[in-house]
């Protein structure tokens, strides 16, 4: 035991005299020449960091605790500061569509709680019902085109069917004063249509826009829909333009209801006239 | 007898002074024998003592010669403090205990060159990337090495002969 003692005694004397004599040949050498100076210097700085680096490192696994209540209650903030620009957001889109000018029709902003695309007869659900004045029988629309026809509400929802539907027809116009024919979904794509029953005499040019025409009591006029693309001859007679809507049905989530404010006197002068 | 081991290792160490300031085959060679000095100084001196002695010695050499001050003294105090290590690993522990100085005609020439061999390439190895101050490439730095290792280990060779102790010698 004292045998051992002795020799760790003699080991630490041996390493404070090498260290002593060591010190004192760097400080020689520090002197004696000066690309060795810059030399020792640069490693003394390299030690330096990384002495400074390590105990920084051990302050801050010390502090670990203190930092994640830190960034707990920045998260909590942030968090909370991310779900009112949300909801600014959806308020700024929603009302966005207030100043759009369409006409004699009111229109209710309204998000998508429910869509489906991958049926033959998709339908979608809004967020807003009777409550917020929303009436069957009324358009849905972007300002990138028509999206279909609210067929049955409830207090705080509707339902409504797309222009992704057989049932669904929307009257439409190539170009600002050019042909006006029914146009439905082609029952393949999510952003495309076709208008059928289109006249061989008038002359159709690929590219040209597709807006609503106004015709029905249900749309606003001059919506733009999409831009027409493949012409085909149907039996000799007439013809059938394939039409790529703007509105892709993949990427849908806001929406307006357009209620046509005049369709009550409209239909009743209808119904006079039948008489 | 001390005394004569004195004068002998005062005279090498001039030698060694001369070789320093007069000796320069070419940048890739350098001539040292302390480290062989260091590794025949008498078995008995505590390591602490050792390193004051190789302090000394180096530091003469430094002085004397036109090298940097301090470069020697670096480079030799490491080996003096593992030259009792270096001769527990080459020799056995043996040798520590009957406190028998090296000497080539005892132990034998084989591990008397190779515990040269050992202290010169640790002197060495502080030595030569000290010197170069990172101003050179490793590639340079390792010929360099070798080749200093390879001339003074064969110069440490004959010192080491000449500062054995006589009555050491194998057959007597």
């Amino acid at each position: 035991m004292a045998v051992e003692r002795k020799r760790f005694g003699s080991g630490i004397l041996s390493a404070a005299v090498f260290v002593a004599l060591e010190i004192a040949a760097i400080i020689m050498l520090n002197h004696s020449s000066s690309l060795q100076n810059i030399w020792i210097n640069r490693a003394s700085h390299r030690v330096h960091a990384i002495i400074w680096s390590a105990g920084e490192n051990i302050r801050n696994y010390f502090t670990l605790d203190k930092q994640n209540k830190v960034l707990a209650a920045e998260n909590i903030e942030l968090s909370s500061m991310v779900r009112e620009f949300g909801q600014r957001d959806l308020s700024y889109r929603e009302n966005h569509f207030y100043d759009t000018k369409l006409g004699h029709f009111k229109m209710i902003p309204a998000t998508i709680v429910k869509a489906s695309r991958n049926t033959q007869h998709n339908y979608i659900i809004l967020n807003k019902g009777s409550e917020d004045g929303v009436k069957p029988q009324t358009g849905i629309v972007t300002t990138s085109g028509v999206i279909g026809v609210v067929n049955s509400v409830g207090k705080h929802f509707s339902y409504g069917i797309t222009l992704m539907n057989p049932r669904m027809s929307v009257s439409a116009r190539i170009g600002f004063t050019g042909m006006v024919a029914p146009l439905e979904w082609d029952g393949c794509n999510t952003d495309g249509a076709i208008m059928r029953g289109l006249p061989l005499h008038q002359q159709i040019n690929p590219g040209d826009t597709v807006w609503t025409s106004g015709f029905s009591s249900v749309f606003p006029a001059d919506i733009p829909i999409g831009v027409t693309g493949r012409i085909r001859q149907v039996d000799g007679s007439t013809n059938e333009v394939s039409v790529k809507l703007f509105q892709d049905f993949s990427a849908l989530r806001y929406v307006i209801i357009t209620e046509n404010l005049d369709r009550v006197e409209i239909s009743e002068l209808e119904k006079e006239a039948e008489k | 007898m001390r005394q004569r081991y004195i004068f002998t290792y005062l005279i090498l160490l001039a030698i060694q002074i001369i070789l320093g300031d007069l000796l320069n085959l070419s940048q890739y060679v350098i001539v040292c024998f302390l480290p062989v000095m260091v590794l025949s100084l008498p078995i008995t001196l505590s390591t602490p003592r050792l390193m004051i002695i190789a302090f000394a010695s180096a530091l003469a050499v430094d002085f004397f010669t036109n090298g940097m001050l301090g470069l020697n003294v670096c480079a030799l105090l490491p080996v003096a403090l593992a030259r009792n290590r270096l001769i527990r690993l080459v020799f056995g522990s043996e040798l520590l205990s009957r406190q028998e100085d090296i000497s080539i005609h005892k132990q034998g020439g084989g591990k008397v060159l190779l515990s040269i061999l050992l202290a010169t390439t640790l002197f060495f190895a502080v030595f030569i990337p000290v010197d170069c101050a990172g101003t050179r490439t490793l590639s340079f730095m390792a010929v360099r090495m070798l080749v200093s290792v390879a001339v003074s280990s064969a110069v440490s060779y004959y010192v080491a002969g000449v500062l054995a102790p006589r009555e050491a010698d194998r057959w007597n």
